[in-house]
């Protein structure tokens, strides 16, 4: 399969190639000499010879490898243009502060991720003590906040008196 | 009381036990912060689980069951304790030297020390007659790597795991090893605390060698 698409990329790198130097190069007027007629004179009436010019590279026009860059080179050339467009932020003591606090916070997940057997009723799991922490952090968020959906939002004592 | 008691029964193997099973694993696996695993795996041959059960449950009372297979003749059953400090498995000793003992080191210090007793006192003389060719495997699996000089009686050692090929002809075995495991995760704050000390400083050079006057 990859050798296929290999081939077939091959294939039409050398065709593009081709049609761009016919496309630039002028059309010759009269057919090339073939290795079958040979080097030599050929019989009959020979046409007068005209000066040979000299061979030179059609200008403007750069040759075309026939050569791609294979997919490791492919790749880090994308991983190069998508890392230039990525706007690092500058090392300013915020930024630091902050990857601290982060580096803090995995240190303490990862001194915390030691299992821990839960009851559910019966049935026990072992799970992380990170994660049971952050799983019951979860519950009392969820709870605090199904609470606070239910009670009735009552206006500040303030914007009453001005309704009034 | 009862339970200190339970707990002691906890690091008795009954002879029978290993006798009547054809292979029983004890799985010690010690976690960084001094919690862990004991499980007991026992397989054999399933005319026997009924006497297996019942000499795995006296063993491990305090236990839950972890699995129960019967698959053909052969059955595999295991039971498992997961305390929140191995200080507390009977007849064991667990040394820990953490950040709070030893700041200054970059290593944790696990030591594992644990007397294992084989109970044949119900056993008969004909079933004593195959003691020597009783074996019970015992598993220890530490953090970081275990120091292969440190392990006694010797046993195969490989990175964490220490594994023991206990015949029940003796009816106790000393069992020791200590690892020693790279604090990691202060390395790597630490090496981010140094690293941007040392951006800062160097930034800080580069300022001072602008402003600083030169003679025209």
């Amino acid at each position: 399969m990859g050798g296929t698409a290999v081939t077939d990329d091959f294939d039409r790198e050398l065709a593009a190639a081709e049609e761009q130097v016919r496309r630039v190069a002028p059309p010759p007027t009269s057919p090339p000499p073939t290795r079958a007629q040979g080097p030599g004179p050929a019989p009959g009436p020979s046409p007068a010879p005209h000066p040979q010019r000299p061979q030179s590279p059609p200008t403007g026009v750069e040759a075309m490898s026939a050569r791609r860059p294979g997919p490791v080179a492919r790749g880090a050339q994308r991983l190069g243009q998508a890392l230039a467009q990525i706007h690092w932020p500058r090392l300013d003591s915020a930024t630091i502060l902050y990857l601290l606090l982060a580096l803090i916070v995995f240190a303490l997940l990862a001194e915390n991720w030691s299992p821990v057997r839960v009851n559910l009723l019966g049935v026990y799991v072992d799970v992380p003590k990170a994660v049971a922490f952050v799983v019951n952090l979860g519950l009392g968020m969820l709870l605090l906040w199904a609470l606070q959906r239910r009670r009735p939002r009552q206006p500040p004592a303030s914007e009453e008196g001005e309704r009034r | 009381m009862k339970r200190a008691r339970l707990l002691v029964l906890s690091g008795v193997i009954p002879f029978l036990l290993l006798h009547q099973a054809e292979d029983v694993r004890l799985l010690t696996q010690i976690e960084r912060d001094g919690s862990g695993l004991r499980l007991v795996w026992t397989r054999g041959n399933a005319d026997r689980l009924a006497e297996v059960r019942t000499r795995l449950w006296e063993a491990t009372p305090n236990f839950e069951d972890e699995r129960c297979l019967v698959r053909g003749s052969q059955f595999i059953l295991s039971r498992s304790w997961r305390p929140h400090s191995l200080s507390l498995a009977a007849d064991a000793d667990l040394k820990i030297t953490d950040v709070a003992q030893n700041p200054l080191s970059l290593y944790n210090t696990y030591s594992w020390q644990e007397k294992v007793r084989i109970y044949s006192d119900t056993a008969t003389a004909s079933e004593l007659a195959g003691a020597q060719a009783t074996r019970l495997l015992y598993i220890l699996e530490m953090p970081g790597r275990v120091d292969p000089n440190s392990v006694s009686p010797a046993a195969m050692t490989e990175g964490g795991r220490v594994v023991w090929e206990l015949s029940a002809d003796r009816s106790e075995y000393q069992l020791t090893a200590t690892s020693r495991m790279v604090r990691w995760e202060i390395l790597v704050v630490l090496v981010y605390v140094v690293g941007i000390a040392a951006v800062k400083l160097g930034e800080w050079l580069v300022r001072l060698e602008r402003i600083r006057p030169r003679r025209i």
